[in-house]
């Protein structure tokens, strides 16, 4: 590497100090292979030309002070609307088993605030980290988070741990990356008619939890939590689009 | 022309762009200083900040590909949501331009 352009990437690195070293490492590759491409294209070759081709670009310290702003943005963003939607998705579900006294309310309380704030939000803030699988990764991945942040929901109940109710943290978690992109209605109906079945089995049938299934309740939640993770979708895809052309302060 | 007009359509520029498919940072910026008769110039302060954002809203996303001199370039490409908020940008423009030319343009 010219070192000129070692040098003018060293000061964008110590100009991100505060970004997280994975992101900083990414931002200064991204860039280095950005200014090896002009490089090429232009055909420049000796430590002259390279150093009058940095010369015309911002400097290295406007350069980390923009990108800097911007992931502080993207964060704070992130963070923001990840727990919003999760203390939505809390609140319809705690709200659902409230309203009709599925539990006692401090059980229903507690439903909410771990579904919402522990699945919810939780699948909402890695969601970006997964981006190397592919699609089938991608929903594979979330519905195996969703049941892992889901282990805790299982003591929601008096009558000791309820393995089922992990499966509504995985539920939660295909939901919500499958719907992350837009997707035909009529999938939404089909995949809680699965899944109402799926839980049927289970509690019917696997761990003998019930004798008679009560469908009304079980679909009825599953429809309501479909519903409520389409709203959280398109609340957050609203506030994205008007965040995108919201230009940040400056430090 | 005005600068901090063409700075506000940044995010909407890079998606029209990106529907002819994956582009990489510095093809991006020729690309538009070559539509642009060199009339606008991105810098990588402007292009990069607004790419990570329109990733992070999942419009658009972005991967490496090795190169066959052996170096990478990381890749954009739009994603069915960032197609769809383009179309309904697309019109929102249509109709803001007609709007503006029933003023400022001409009358014959």
């Amino acid at each position: 590497m010219h070192d000129a352009l070692a040098a003018y990437l060293a000061r964008v690195e110590k100009g991100l100090r505060g970004v997280s070293s994975g992101k900083r490492r990414l931002f200064v590759r991204e860039l280095e292979s950005h200014l090896l491409d002009e490089i090429e294209a232009r055909g420049l070759t000796s430590e002259a030309e390279v150093e009058a081709m940095l010369a015309e670009k911002e400097t290295p310290d406007e350069l980390a002070e923009v990108l800097h702003q911007q992931e502080d943005g993207d964060s704070q963003h992130r963070s923001e609307t990840a727990l919003l939607g999760g203390g939505l998705l809390g609140l319809a579900t705690g709200g659902y088993m409230w309203i009709n006294s599925i539990q006692s309310w401090h059980l229903n309380l507690a439903f909410g605030l771990i579904h919402g704030l522990m699945v919810g939000t939780g699948i909402f803030l890695v969601r970006p980290y997964w981006k190397k699988p592919g699609v089938e990764g991608r929903l594979l991945l979330a519905a195996l988070f969703g049941t892992l942040m889901a282990i805790p929901l299982g003591f929601t109940s008096t009558n000791g741990f309820v393995f089922t109710r992990l499966c509504y943290g995985g539920f939660t978690g295909y939901l919500l990356e499958r719907h992350s992109q837009s997707r035909p209605w009529w999938q939404l109906f089909v995949e809680v008619a699965a899944y109402t079945l799926f839980d049927a089995f289970l509690e019917v049938l696997v761990f003998q939890r019930m004798k008679s299934y009560d469908w009304g309740i079980e679909s009825g939640f599953n429809l309501f939590l479909a519903l409520a993770v389409m709203a959280v979708i398109f609340l957050r895809r609203m506030l994205s689009e008007r965040w995108l052309f919201t230009a940040h302060s400056r430090r | 022309m005005d600068r901090e007009l063409l700075k506000g359509s940044t995010p909407i520029l890079l998606l029209s762009m990106l529907t002819d498919g994956p582009m990489y940072g510095y093809q991006i910026i020729e690309e538009v200083r070559k539509r642009t008769n060199g009339a606008y110039t991105l810098k990588e302060g402007a292009l990069y900040p607004a790419l990570h954002k329109l990733e992070a809203t999942e419009f658009i996303t972005s991967y490496w590909q090795t190169q066959p001199n052996g170096r990478e370039r990381r890749y954009y490409a739009l994603q069915p949501a960032g197609a769809a908020f383009l179309t309904n940008k697309k019109q929102e423009w249509s109709r803001f331009v007609a709007m503006v030319e029933s003023f400022v343009g001409s009358r014959d």
